[in-house]
């Protein structure tokens, strides 16, 4: 028998009650105002010509956009973006995934092997830039001075200091730093595959490439998803590694769209630094929405 | 039993949320007592007003590399003097300017606020900033040359140095030159080249070239020096129809053939093999290393360098010399140095203005320059030289020595510049190619600073 009450805190036929949107309305609040406000602003800005220089804010409406698009270091930005969160989405999850797979078989240290792996993603993130560009000068830098000591001359490359390589370079201190979060997800999704999938496939005689192609990849289809979405969003809105690595130099090699944004912000080009935020912001909805509809539309259930 | 939990553990929370409520009421009254707290913009000065009813508290707004004892020095004996306090809020030198733009613009900036270069904040940040103080009784104090750094180009006066002014230069080692058989500063382009050849010959870098990231500076001090040559070059009235034509877009910088030149000379110390091999590597505290341990003979920089040098090698004697362009002798950019502003929207001017004029009194500069030595603005007021300014007075009177640098141009972004020359350095851009890309860099600042002509 429902008493009265409890159904008054069931609420209505849909099941949905009253007290779950009062107990979210001030976490809700605060969000709307530190994070959903500013944006809507930063939108609406994107289309003034407001500055430090300008006497009043004044709608200048798809000017601002062209004048964006015109912007002379626009490409490089943009071939710099994609080669970033490319590289990093796809070599962080290979990574992530192959460590997963070891750390999730019958090794003895495994829980510290995955404190070790996962720390790097604690660290100050300045800090590390700081680490890195000590690691990564060619002339004095940890990585040259051991490659030359072991008669590996050829390997010393420029790194930060060549404009070939600076990228790769904000790609390799992101691979070290992020991957242990790629991999921690991974884990709990090789974690949730049941048992009897597995077992059911040894039964009928697979063998382990065929286990892991036919049964643990398909069920971890769902922790792919979530880390590829979660490496492509935050490399395409890079902006810390590059900024405490190399502030995208030499030139402006390793410049990217937020290093841009940033940089005109500085100046005191507010409407034209947003504008180069809203431009981003559409292309990451782009850009994810279709790799999201993709993505899960592999993702099985045995 | 749960019911006795769930109220109970519901008690614990309603407690702990009331208690941490209360403890946030105090917090504001405790900041208000230190000195020099990171603000996270809060106003202040009101809660001070309501507990010191007479004395007032001023804010200066500063980053910590330019806040010198000798300044807190001032600032205590002013607060001794009247009663008021100066709440001073340190900020690291790469943020100040965001921070300051930000506090302005919402109309709630300090009293007091510092700006990189007292002269060269004309155009970089909104004149309406600053108050105009050249009505102030120690303004006819300075001498003809002070004047010469600290006036805008409206004819105003707002602000004095904090930082000895400077003069920029080729800084260079007297012991080496003298090693290396040179008995005469270069006064052209190619007695310049035959100098670093002879301090080649004994082994040492003749041209430090300073260009990692974070350190670019060192290479746009280089091309300050050679672009300011043309000051000397062109007579006066040609010089402001440069500066106007470049400024309105009826000329641009790579069709300029003196700074083509400029450029041709930079090519030709990295072609003869006269400056240091790794300039994207060498940062400004190898720079100090190298200068100090006579690495490398010459460097191009301001006398802010001085103290880190004679730190690391007190017996070190240095002089400065400005850079030739083609058969001329070049001219020194004088840097007005670090300044001190008054914000002309302060809410406490009057006591913002008092604590100028105790600033720029000629006790306390006399006791101010006495801390340190160097160059000073007031006529009447007498201090000993650094190794810089000494040869900076003997620079200045053989009229060698240019205010407001940059060519005047008002889009001057100096940090894409370091950046293009980056890619200059290493091979990337000939000299016309970086001038055009700088070019760009401009139209699009001028154009977002609503410049006329662009």
């Amino acid at each position: 028998m429902i008493n009265v009450r409890t159904r008054k805190l069931a609420g209505n036929a849909h099941g949905v009650t009253k007290y779950p949107k009062l107990f979210a309305m001030p976490a809700l609040l605060i969000y709307s105002v530190f994070f959903v406000l500013p944006i809507l602003a930063g939108f609406y800005y994107s289309f003034t010509n407001w500055s430090m220089f300008s006497d009043e804010i004044k709608f200048i409406g798809l000017k601002q956009f062209a004048e964006v698009l015109k912007n002379p270091e626009l490409a490089i930005a943009t071939k710099n973006t994609v080669v970033f969160t490319v590289v990093s989405a796809v070599v962080k999850n290979i990574l992530a995934f192959s460590l997963a797979i070891a750390l999730t078989s019958g090794i003895r240290s495994k829980n510290v092997l995955r404190a070790v792996f996962y720390a790097p993603a604690i660290l100050n993130i300045v800090a590390t830039g700081l680490i890195f560009q000590a690691i990564l000068n060619p002339s004095t830098g940890f990585l040259n001075l051991t490659l030359r000591k072991i008669g590996l001359d050829s390997l010393a490359l420029g790194w930060i200091a060549d404009p070939k390589l600076s990228i790769y370079s904000a790609v390799i201190m992101e691979v070290w730093r992020a991957t242990g979060i790629s991999m921690s997800i991974y884990v709990a999704g090789i974690q949730s595959i049941p048992r009897d999938c597995l077992e059911a496939a040894t039964i009928d005689g697979a063998n382990a490439i065929q286990k892991f192609f036919r049964v643990t990849l398909p069920l971890c289809m769902q922790s792919i998803t979530i880390n590829f979405m979660l490496t492509i969003i935050y490399g395409l809105r890079m902006f810390t590694i590059i900024f405490f690595l190399t502030k995208g130099g030499p030139g402006n090699s390793s410049e990217v769209i937020m290093t841009l944004a940033y940089k005109y912000m500085c100046a005191g080009f507010n409407g034209y630094s947003s504008a180069f935020n809203m431009l981003l912001v559409v292309a990451i909805i782009l850009i994810s929405i279709p790799l999201l509809i993709m993505l899960t539309k592999k993702e099985v259930e045995y | 039993m749960k019911k006795f939990a769930i109220v109970f553990l519901a008690l614990i929370l309603l407690v702990s949320v009331l208690s941490g409520c209360a403890k946030t009421a105090g917090v504001p009254e405790s900041n208000t007592q230190q000195d020099s707290a990171v603000s996270a913009g809060a106003d202040t000065n009101e809660e001070t007003k309501t507990q010191n009813k007479e004395p007032v508290t001023i804010t200066y707004l500063c980053a910590p590399e330019n806040y010198p004892d000798r300044f807190k020095d001032v600032i205590a004996a002013w607060e001794e003097k009247t009663g008021n306090k100066v709440e001073v809020q340190l900020f690291p030198s790469a943020e100040y300017q965001n921070i300051l733009k930000t506090r302005m613009m919402a109309g709630e900036g300090p009293d007091l606020y510092r700006s990189d270069d007292l002269q060269a904040c004309e155009i970089f940040w909104p004149k309406e900033w600053a108050e105009d103080l050249s009505d102030q009784p120690w303004v006819s104090r300075i001498s003809e040359g002070g004047k010469a750094y600290v006036t805008w180009t409206d004819g105003t006066i707002r602000g004095i140095p904090v930082l000895n002014p400077g003069i920029n230069g080729m800084m260079y080692n007297k012991d080496i030159f003298e090693q290396a058989g040179i008995t005469e500063l270069p006064e052209t382009w190619d007695e310049f080249l035959e100098c670093c050849a002879k301090i080649k010959a004994i082994g040492i870098t003749p041209v430090n070239l300073q260009g990692a990231n974070g350190s670019t500076f060192g290479l746009s001090h280089l091309t300050m020096m050679m672009f300011t040559g043309i000051e000397k070059i062109y007579s006066t009235e040609d010089m402001a129809e440069l500066a106007d034509k470049l400024n309105t877009n009826q000329m641009k910088l790579a069709d300029v053939p003196e700074l083509n030149e400029a450029m041709d000379q930079f090519q030709q110390l990295i072609d003869l093999g006269y400056t240091n091999d790794d300039p994207l590597t060498n940062t400004y505290e190898m720079t100090q290393s190298r200068f100090a341990n006579g690495e490398v003979a010459m460097h191009p920089c301001g006398d802010f360098i001085l103290g880190f040098i004679t730190e690391q090698n007190p017996d070190i004697r240095i002089g400065v010399m400005p850079v030739p362009l083609g058969d001329n002798r070049g001219a020194c950019p004088i840097m007005a140095g670090v300044g001190l502003h008054v914000n002309a929207n302060s809410k406490h001017k009057e006591e913002a203005i008092d604590f100028f004029n105790f600033f720029a009194s000629q006790e306390v500069q006399t006791e101010y320059m006495a801390k340190e030595p160097g160059m000073n603005i007031f006529s009447d007021v007498t201090c000993e030289q650094s190794m810089f300014s000494a040869d900076a007075s003997k620079i200045i009177d053989e009229g060698l020595a240019v205010t407001r640098l940059n060519l005047k141009i008002q889009a001057w972004q100096d940090r894409e510049w370091q950046s293009i020359l980056q890619e200059f350095v290493i091979g990337t851009k000939t000299g016309n190619e970086a001038l055009a890309e700088y070019d760009k860099r401009i139209e699009l600042a001028a154009k977002n600073m609503n410049l006329p002509g662009w």
